[in-house]
């Protein structure tokens, strides 16, 4: 085996290794420090390639700009929404730079198609096979934002905006 | 008229033409059955398809006959014997009645006509009432009874008789492996069904000792080899281990390597990838207990294999 | 019983061949178990717990490639296994860490990172699962990118995908002739074109069957198949490749003939057009079918007249 090749595969492991570790630190820090936010969702479950069961996710209607305001933006960027006492999120303003008021939040979001779709942070959340009963009961989407407006999506909660967790004893198989 | 030295893949080409053809042929049928003669009945489609087989064997069995007028009667049978089936099971409302009347058709098929495409066709035919019937009664221990084509197949395939039915033998073969992997996993009647499946994890047992022995004898010369124990117990545990649509197509395999047959070490590496697809969207069980239970059929394999790598390395190489 | 096995099967081809599929067949399902266990994505194995087994595995894999020899056997299929370990560790990341990323990159990611593997491997099955991983990942680019923001349409993405397959066999041809004699394996040749092909044949079907727009899905098959044909007859001999592309290319010239049928005559002018129309399709289907088998036997023929293959 040549010398190269080791090299190769050896510089492979500390590229995968390497890639792998920082992706993790980069989105921890959003989770560990980011700012909870409550995004309210629209009710609307299939099998993901790889990654299991999961539930679609689509936020409601007070938490994007008006079709004009749309129109307007950038394929990719941030716009700023405004927390009640509760941390639910509705849109506020786009982010012309002026400074954040303490119960407003950036949140990054990006244009899917040409008739206006934005996707704000996850658009599916994926759990344990079998426990889809128990976020059936799901109305919000909790996320972990940073500054930046890079966001998390830390679990779902329901109505009481208290975050749902798997049942304990496991799915029933 | 195809030449016996092609490869299969041509026979497999020639075999969807031959099939399309007969499809339209059998839109011809009902064409003039329910819009020409404004006949609405089951029985007069199978009058037509009477006619067709009739027309079809015919044009085979003349001797100076082109590529295309043998491509044309090929078609015709097969579309008459799938409207004489069909047509009769129609009228008797009766899916099962569509069985006897293809597994006839495609006996007689043997006996006139040595053309392995037709040949062919028919027996698949025939394999397709016997499917549809299981699905449409409801039948339970589906698995275990179509489990029972393979060893016939397989002895067909090892032992032809006098007159050659090697399509057919092939059919039989395939069947199971088809049945359980394409059929089985959408069929929705799993639920409420006992499907079985250790009948025919036997039944595959059973095959791979036969296959093995039968190797064993003739091309290891009687020596103990250890390299074929170990594949026997990796064998019966996978057998144990994957529900029988996955120790199918690794008996296929088997099959392959003890003939030495090309297409079917192709068919079994498709359909076992096949299997693991499907695998994971089917409901019978969590992924986590699959999960576990792929993980462990791999190991065994992988153990198997160092086992009879060990072997070759230290003992020179066999055979 | 006097069962007679035949005769003339090829001993050692056949040890060597039974040898890797049992090492090919051991690792996959090991492989697919692992995948089956983290798409399960159990609660109560935590998220570091996952990243931490996934990355041992990789490490484990690497390392005792390099220990039994990167160009082994063993060698080869241990760097393939690292590959789908660095697969599942990003979609474990990925799914951990829900961030409103698309599939799409996750297979980009996936693609790009397992290069280096993938080159020292020298091994023709490890470039199969790259270029899954490519195709894979350029088809969810184009399905959440490109058709929405009306880049393609839905059937130009299928000719992208296809065409994509091609070029790949393309380059695999050009490494091939620059010298890469270890990936000379017929089998890696013959399913790119299968793929190419079978995926063209969609949206060559689509447009005989609707009339729809533009005649991009045609002829996108027509020179993909003329091209390949030529190729493969003149300057690569591969017969199966030759009867891969001839038999799509009968089945669609089959549904070319019915639209011409359709647009002619008409299967829904009344009785006696209907079953005219029928009449001439099934003679323009047992020709081309008998046509087809006569180009397959001359062709044979002719290839396998200069060189024993087969």
């Amino acid at each position: 085996m040549s010398r190269f090749a080791t090299w190769l595969v050896l510089a492979g492991l500390v590229l995968v290794v390497g890639t792998a570790n920082y992706t993790i630190r980069d989105r921890q820090q959003v989770v560990d420090s980011g700012r909870p936010i409550l995004l309210e969702l629209r009710p609307v479950d299939p099998r993901s390639l790889m990654q299991g069961d999961f539930m679609t996710l689509r936020y409601a209607e007070p938490l994007f700009p008006n079709a004009e305001a749309r129109s307007t933006l950038p394929r990719r960027g941030a716009f700023i929404v405004k927390l009640d006492a509760d941390s639910v999120a509705t849109y506020a303003r786009l982010d012309d730079g002026t400074p954040l008021a303490t119960d407003e939040v950036r949140l990054k979001y990006k244009l899917l198609d040409d008739r206006g779709t934005i996707r704000l942070g996850a658009e599916s959340f994926f759990f344990e096979e079998g426990q889809a009963d128990v976020y059936d009961a799901a109305r919000y989407g909790v996320l972990h934002v940073d500054a930046a407006g890079n966001s998390v999506l830390v679990g779902l909660a329901d109505e009481e905006k208290v975050l749902l967790r798997p049942a304990e004893d496991g799915p029933a198989n | 008229m195809t030449d016996e030295r092609l490869p299969w893949y041509v026979k497999l080409v020639v075999g969807v033409g031959a099939w399309i053809t007969a499809v339209v042929l059998m839109f011809l049928g009902g064409a003039i059955v329910f819009v020409a003669l404004k006949f609405e009945t089951g029985g007069a489609l199978a009058v037509i398809g009477v006619a067709y087989l009739w027309m079809g064997l015919w044009i085979i069995r003349q001797p100076d006959r082109g590529l295309f007028a043998n491509q044309l009667g090929v078609a015709t049978a097969a579309a008459g014997a799938a409207l004489v089936s069909g047509g009769l099971a129609a009228e008797a409302e009766e899916v099962w009645v569509g069985v006897p009347i293809a597994v006839a058709i495609a006996a007689a098929i043997f006996v006139v006509s040595s053309n392995r495409i037709l040949q062919f066709l028919a027996s698949a035919l025939a394999a397709g009432f016997l499917v549809a019937t299981l699905v449409a009664e409801r039948t339970p221990y589906a698995l275990d009874i179509v489990a029972l084509a393979t060893p016939v197949g397989l002895y067909l395939m090892l032992r032809p008789p006098e007159r050659d039915i090697t399509p057919a033998a092939i059919v039989l073969l395939l069947l199971f492996p088809l049945y359980s992997t394409f059929i089985v996993p959408d069929a929705y009647w799993v639920r409420d069904v006992q499907m079985g499946g250790w009948i025919a994890r036997a039944i595959h047992m059973a095959l791979f000792l036969w296959l093995v022995s039968l190797y064993w004898k003739q091309r290891t010369n009687q020596q103990l080899n250890q390299g074929v124990i170990a594949f026997i117990v990796a064998a019966l545990i996978v057998c144990v281990l994957l529900p029988p649509g996955g120790s199918a197509a690794l008996l296929i395999m088997t099959f392959a390597y003890v003939t030495g047959s090309t297409p079917f070490a192709t068919l079994g590496v498709v359909l076992q990838t096949h299997f693991v697809i499907r695998y994971y969207y089917s409901l019978e069980m969590s992924l986590l207990n699959k999960s576990f239970l792929l993980m462990a059929v791999g190991v065994v394999l992988l153990v198997a294999w160092w086992y009879v790598e060990r072997g070759r390395k230290q003992g020179g190489i066999h055979e | 019983m006097n069962i007679e096995l035949p005769q003339t099967r090829d001993h050692s081809y056949w040890q060597l061949w039974a040898m890797r599929a049992l090492l090919v067949l051991g690792a996959s399902h090991l492989l697919a178990g692992i995948v089956f266990f983290f798409a399960y994505n159990w609660d109560d194995l935590g998220p570091f717990a996952k990243f931490g087994l996934l990355q041992a595995g990789l490490i484990i894999s690497v390392v005792a490639a390099l220990r039994l020899r990167i160009e082994s056997p063993a060698g080869q299929t241990l760097l393939v296994a690292a590959s789908v370990f660095t697969g599942v560790l990003f979609a474990v990341i990925w799914q951990v860490y829900q961030t409103g990323a698309d599939a799409y990159e996750l297979f980009t990611v996936w693609s790009v990172l397992i290069l280096p593997w993938v080159i020292a491997s020298r091994s023709s099955a490890h470039w199969f699962l790259w270029f899954v991983i490519c195709l894979t990942a350029f088809t969810l680019y184009g399905g959440q990118v490109l058709v929405p923001l009306g880049v393609l349409t839905h059937d130009q993405l299928g000719i992208a995908v296809g065409v994509t397959a091609i070029v790949f066999l393309a380059g695999y041809e050009l490494a091939v002739l620059a010298g890469c004699r270890w990936l000379g394996d017929r089998w890696l040749r013959i399913t790119l074109a299968l793929i190419g092909v079978g995926i063209l044949f969609i949206p060559a079907m689509k447009f005989v069957f609707d009339w729809q727009g533009i005649s991009q899905g045609i002829t996108a098959f027509v020179v993909v198949a003329a091209g390949l044909s030529i190729v493969y007859s003149r300057l690569i001999p591969e017969f199966a490749i030759i009867a891969i592309t001839t038999g799509f290319a009968a089945v669609v010239a089959m549904a070319i003939g019915a639209r011409g049928v359709h647009e002619i005559i008409g299967f829904d002018d009344g009785t006696s057009s209907l079953i005219t129309s029928l009449i001439v399709l099934v003679f323009w289907c047992a020709m081309l079918t008998a046509a087809t088998v006569r180009l397959l036997n001359a062709m044979h023929a002719k290839m396998t007249s200069g060189n024993g293959d087969d």
